[in-house]
């Protein structure tokens, strides 16, 4: 009896042992994860956005040929851009009458299209014109982006500029730069006896302007990045060069500071507060600032050297200029103060005209390099130097408002030749000319408008 | 020495019970498998290896090649007979659908919309006061309301015929041909019925057959890359990585829409997500080895541009 009853308990005692075992082996088995494939894509395949902008469409025939007109800009604008490729009308195979009704993406799939932009125009009872926008993504089949927009029927291309932008920021991840100006040097006459205004024109050309009538020599035209002013260097009679402040509204015009030598290379600082520029004494330059309010002037460099072209960093707390402190001009970074001078280009050759970006990431130059006039960039402490363009003669960059594109002004040698401005994106390509009446140089980009 | 054979026998069961009441916290090797593999030479080879096998020696292989073998046969009839299905059906199914989605609802619907825009225009009116001299004045448009109803038909079906395709009658058909091509005869209902839903149960679930050859991930990666065009001149681009998860159809085209799994904000993002889901969409569908659906049914797609900015 005692017997069997051991007998029962070391089965027991067995059976429990091999269910543990058991329970322990299963649960040591690995269990197969549920192992997902993943792969990296490293490698793109960098093309313009096809993008189909049928136009808009328009109650009235003024409407829709109005409706027209702001399409072809929106489609220009792109085009221009580099960074999209508008589809040609004829391939459409859907024609838009209804914005408020989505499209038949199936229709604009076959053509290729990955974006849309269907719109409306509208003049309202108070002579205002009303323009909607919708931005499709074709593929997804939904939509991206949508506004509207209220205003006077004259001012129907700045409407168009303003949705380029939003097309362009809501598909880029960057703001748009469409709805900008821009001042530069219309330069016309014999090579050798040049009349030079001061012109002004919407960034794709239009309505183009004159600030100055030829009379006295204008250079260097900078845009302020919070008013509608341009600050440049005028002959304005006198013997000697001087920084000048010139409202575009109002085409009131004053001499910037009281100095006795001439004063040179102006620009603003970010907050539109002030103006940095080269006084010349002697042989020698150094770079000033002056408050627009109190007119006060503050000199950041003492040096026996010429220290020229400076221009604030977007946050105001660093300037770049060029000097030929180190034998060569050369580029440097200093604090806002003047302190902390420190070199930052050592490349081979010669550079000048650094401008800060917008965006605050790189800065570009011109170069001097084996007989040649390059335009580059450079990270803010010299490194990751990159040429965008070269040729006889290339120079005066200036930074579209997002930091993405740099338009410049290239010199063709010989009889004929003279400066032309050109644009010509971060990343090297879409080098394009951009269309003047005459001779242009120094370019100055303004801010977006709004 | 009973006694000590109780002791014995009571010491190895607390000892395996503790030993099991430990396994759980010792688990520290869930990784990943398929990071390590796009490095790992050697697996190609013993694919090609695992494949040549299967080829000469028809009677060993029991359980595991050999539902692989029959699902290829299978699998390639089943996707050949889909493709013509797919060719010649659809029609008739997005028809019946088409109108009733497309042509009446947005009738129905678009008076709402209407409506709710004009509610919401008033604003912008007044807004106007606050623009410039030039009197701009922007207001979002009611984004979802007329958008959505048309989109979705246009979607639906494609999924939807898909699945029936799989489990249609013809089926059957596919089983006798897979019946009559193999000798043995269980397996190839064996092998044949869950090599698509449900891997084989015997052996590791996820042998090698199931997994993709360095090559094979490497003709997907070719298949998405051309269609992807990011945003590189954004500031701070080479950031912007963007992880998709896939859910494919035995026809290599998606079952529904990416999921983007990387969480970010702002326009870049945005942009960067975007351009990621448009890439995916508009290189479907993809060729992939059909006896592998298991494998690539659900997949992660990292878009990472560090390299295309080269630093």
């Amino acid at each position: 009896m005692p017997q069997s009853k051991i007998g029962v308990f070391q089965r027991l005692i067995a059976r429990a042992a091999l269910l543990l075992l058991t329970a322990a082996a299963v649960q040591a088995w690995p269990t197969p994860a549920r192992a997902l494939i993943e792969i990296d894509i490293t490698r793109g395949n960098i093309q313009p956005l096809p993008i189909a902008i049928p136009e808009f469409v328009g109650a009235s025939s003024e409407d829709a040929q109005m409706g027209a007109d702001i399409a072809n800009v929106i489609q220009a604008n792109l085009f221009r851009s580099g960074l999209f490729a508008p589809i040609d009308r004829s391939a459409f195979i859907e024609k838009i009458g209804d914005i408020d009704a989505a499209p038949r993406f199936g229709d604009w799939r076959i053509i290729n299209a990955q974006a849309l932009v269907t719109g409306r125009v509208a003049r309202q009872g108070d002579g205002r014109l009303r323009t909607e926008f919708r931005l499709w993504d074709v593929l997804a089949g939904q939509q991206m982006a949508g506004q509207q927009f209220y205003t006077t029927p004259e001012n129907w291309r700045r409407v168009a500029h303003v949705i380029s932008d939003a097309i362009y920021q809501r598909l880029t991840g960057e703001s748009g730069y469409f709805d900008t100006r821009i001042v530069f040097i219309d330069e016309t006459g014999p090579k050798d006896a040049r009349v030079k205004r001061l012109a002004i024109m919407d960034q794709d050309g239009a309505n183009l302007s004159y600030l100055t009538n030829g009379s006295d020599l204008v250079l260097t035209p900078r845009f302020s990045p919070t008013s509608q002013e341009v600050t440049y260097m005028s002959y304005g009679g006198g013997a000697e060069p001087r920084v000048y402040l010139y409202n575009i509204e109002t085409g009131q015009r004053e001499i910037v500071g009281d100095f006795p030598g001439m004063t040179f290379a102006p620009r603003f600082s970010p907050d539109g507060q002030r103006i940095i520029m080269s006084l010349q004494s002697g042989g020698n330059a150094n770079i000033y600032t002056m408050d627009l309010r109190s007119r006060r002037t503050t000199r950041l460099t003492n040096s026996a050297s010429i220290d020229t072209a400076p221009s604030y960093s977007p946050d105001g707390q660093r300037i770049t200029f060029e000097s030929d402190r180190g034998g060569s001009q050369q580029i440097y970074v200093m604090n806002a103060d003047g302190s902390n001078q420190q070199r930052v280009s050592f490349g081979e050759g010669s550079y000048s005209t650094p401008v800060w970006s917008s965006r605050g990431d790189l800065i570009a130059f011109t170069k001097r390099y084996a007989g040649r006039f390059l335009i580059g960039i450079m990270r803010p402490d010299g490194s990751g130097e990159r040429i965008l363009t070269e040729g006889f003669h290339n120079e005066g960059p200036t930074w579209a408002p997002n930091g993405r594109v740099i338009m410049f002004f290239r010199d063709v040698p010989g009889e004929g030749g003279g400066p032309k401005l050109w644009s010509v994106d971060l990343t090297g390509y879409n080098e394009r000319q951009i269309d003047t009446p005459s001779f242009a140089s120094d370019p100055a980009w303004s801010p977006l408008i709004n | 020495m009973r006694i000590s054979l109780v002791i014995s026998a009571l010491v190895h069961v607390a000892i395996i019970g503790l030993g099991s009441l430990a396994f759980p916290v010792a688990r520290p090797f869930e990784v990943e498998p398929m990071k390590v593999l796009p490095v790992d030479i050697v697996e190609a080879s013993e694919l090609t290896r695992l494949k040549a096998g299967v080829k000469d020696a028809e009677e060993k292989e029991a359980e595991t090649p050999k539902p692989g073998e029959a699902q290829k046969a299978e699998d390639a009839e089943k996707t050949n007979e889909r493709k013509r299905m797919a060719a010649l059906p659809p029609p008739p199914p997005p028809q019946p659908e088409a109108p009733k989605a497309a042509t009446p609802p947005p009738l129905a619907q678009r008076p709402q919309p209407r409506a709710q825009e004009k509610k919401s225009e008033p604003e912008p009116v007044p807004a106007k006061a606050e623009a410039e001299p030039k009197e701009m004045s922007d207001n979002e448009l009611k984004k979802e309301p007329p958008p959505l109803p048309p989109v979705r038909p246009a979607h639906v079906p494609r999924p939807a015929l898909q699945p029936k395709a799989d489990k249609e009658p013809n089926f059957d058909a596919d089983r006798i041909a897979a019946l009559l091509n193999k000798i043995p005869t269980d397996q190839a209902p064996a092998g044949g019925q869950p090599a698509v839903p449900e891997p084989p149960s015997a052996g590791d679930p996820r042998g090698l057959d199931a997994r993709m050859s360095l090559s094979e991930l490497d003709a997907l990666r070719a298949q998405i890359s051309p269609c992807w065009s990011p945003p590189i001149g954004v500031q701070g681009a080479a950031d912007l990585v963007v992880q998709l998860r896939l859910a494919l159809n035995t026809d290599g085209t998606l079952t529904r829409p990416p999921e983007i799994l990387t969480s970010g904000s702002g326009l870049a993002f945005l942009a960067a997500a975007d351009s990621a889901r448009r890439a995916v969409l508009r290189c479907q569908p993809y060729e992939l080895p059909a006896e592998k659906y298991d494998a690539w049914r659900d997949i992660k797609v990292n878009f990472d541009p560090r390299e295309m900015l080269g630093g």
